[in-house]
């Protein structure tokens, strides 16, 4: 189990990454974002396209937001325009802020049942580890973003939870 | 902010996932794992070596490992030869699940004080957000092996946490 802090606390950290990597990934071409370069969503693009949608996806279960029309294969490609991405992005991370301030220790114990795309039946778990899991997705990806970041020689930000201001 | 039942199964989510980038890495030669792919620590093989001393770091101070020497080499340097760095990450794998299965909520309570050898100064922290802080490490770094074996060829293991057995 978790506790609304930690959401807090995860909320800011996502925000806080975003933005070192996105400003990293602005200082390149849109050619180099989308580059190939062998990570498992291929491209920089396609990665930090691929977290947003999922993070839509999840955020649709948690807090109702409009269910992205991409899903798992064409996540990469949900939004082509790197300045709509960004945009996006920031518009995100202030409402995943909001909605874990908005959250309650009664919410994070109890249960979540949803239905994925193109099955027939429900899923059904505690919600306290899907959150954990929304949280650890969006570090996985950037950890790909941030190596291919690296490899086009920027430099993003720290990226240890406790050096977070 | 965080309970036993999280870090049981944050413990186990690192243990599966190493075992699947280890068993990837394996599949490549030495110098396919010690090629500097310009992530932050380099190579792969000196990304996981820098995984590695994270965790027995925080580790000393969360389960009184023993502490790193001074002057130990790191990164790369903490587990030079592979099948070392093999033995050595399963043991750890097996020393954090047992660490998870003993640890109490007291344990996840209130502040931890240490000094840094690598800042050179005393911190004081909430434990919670350190020990969450050692997952998210380990993710993010994973991430950014995944994104190397993913270019070198190799084939990970599902990675998003509902997945796991």
């Amino acid at each position: 189990m978790i506790s609304v802090e930690y959401c807090q606390g995860l909320a800011g950290y996502n925000q806080w990454q975003n933005q070192s990597l996105y400003r990293e990934a602005t200082r390149l071409s849109d050619v180099q974002r989308r580059e190939d370069c062998g990570a498992f969503f291929k491209s920089i693009h396609g990665t930090l396209c691929h977290i947003l949608c999922a993070d839509h996806i999840w955020m649709h279960r948690f807090d109702g937001w409009e269910m992205p029309k991409a899903r798992g294969d064409d996540s990469p490609d949900w939004i082509a325009s790197w300045d709509d991405l960004q945009a996006l992005r920031i518009a995100s991370d202030e409402r995943l802020i909001s909605w874990a301030s908005g959250l309650n220790a009664d919410i994070l114990a109890g249960n979540l049942t949803w239905r994925s795309g193109g099955k027939t039946v429900d899923n059904s778990a505690a919600m306290w580890g899907l959150v954990v899991h929304m949280f650890n997705h969006q570090t996985h990806h950037r950890g790909q973003v941030h190596a291919m970041l690296t490899g086009f020689d920027m430099t993003p930000d720290e990226t240890d939870i406790d050096f977070m201001k | 902010m965080i309970t036993p039942q999280y870090v049981q199964v944050m413990a186990r989510y690192n243990g599966w996932q190493n075992r699947s980038l280890y068993l990837a890495a394996s599949t490549l030669d030495d110098a396919a794992r010690r090629l500097d792919r310009g992530a932050f620590f380099g190579s792969i093989h000196s990304t996981l070596s820098h995984i590695l001393l994270g965790d027995t770091i925080w580790m000393s101070r969360f389960d009184g490992w023993e502490p790193l020497q001074t002057g130990t080499p790191d990164n790369a340097g903490f587990a030079p030869d592979w099948a070392d760095l093999v033995t050595r990450r399963r043991a750890a794998d097996d020393r954090i699940i047992d660490w998870a299965g003993r640890v109490e909520p007291t344990d996840l309570n209130g502040d931890l004080s240490w000094f840094s050898g690598a800042m050179g100064r005393d911190f004081t922290k909430p434990r919670a957000l350190l020990v969450s802080g050692m997952f998210n490490h380990q993710t993010h770094h994973r991430g950014q092996v995944h994104a190397m074996l993913t270019a070198a060829g190799a084939t990970p293991d599902d990675t998003d946490l509902p997945f796991m057995e």
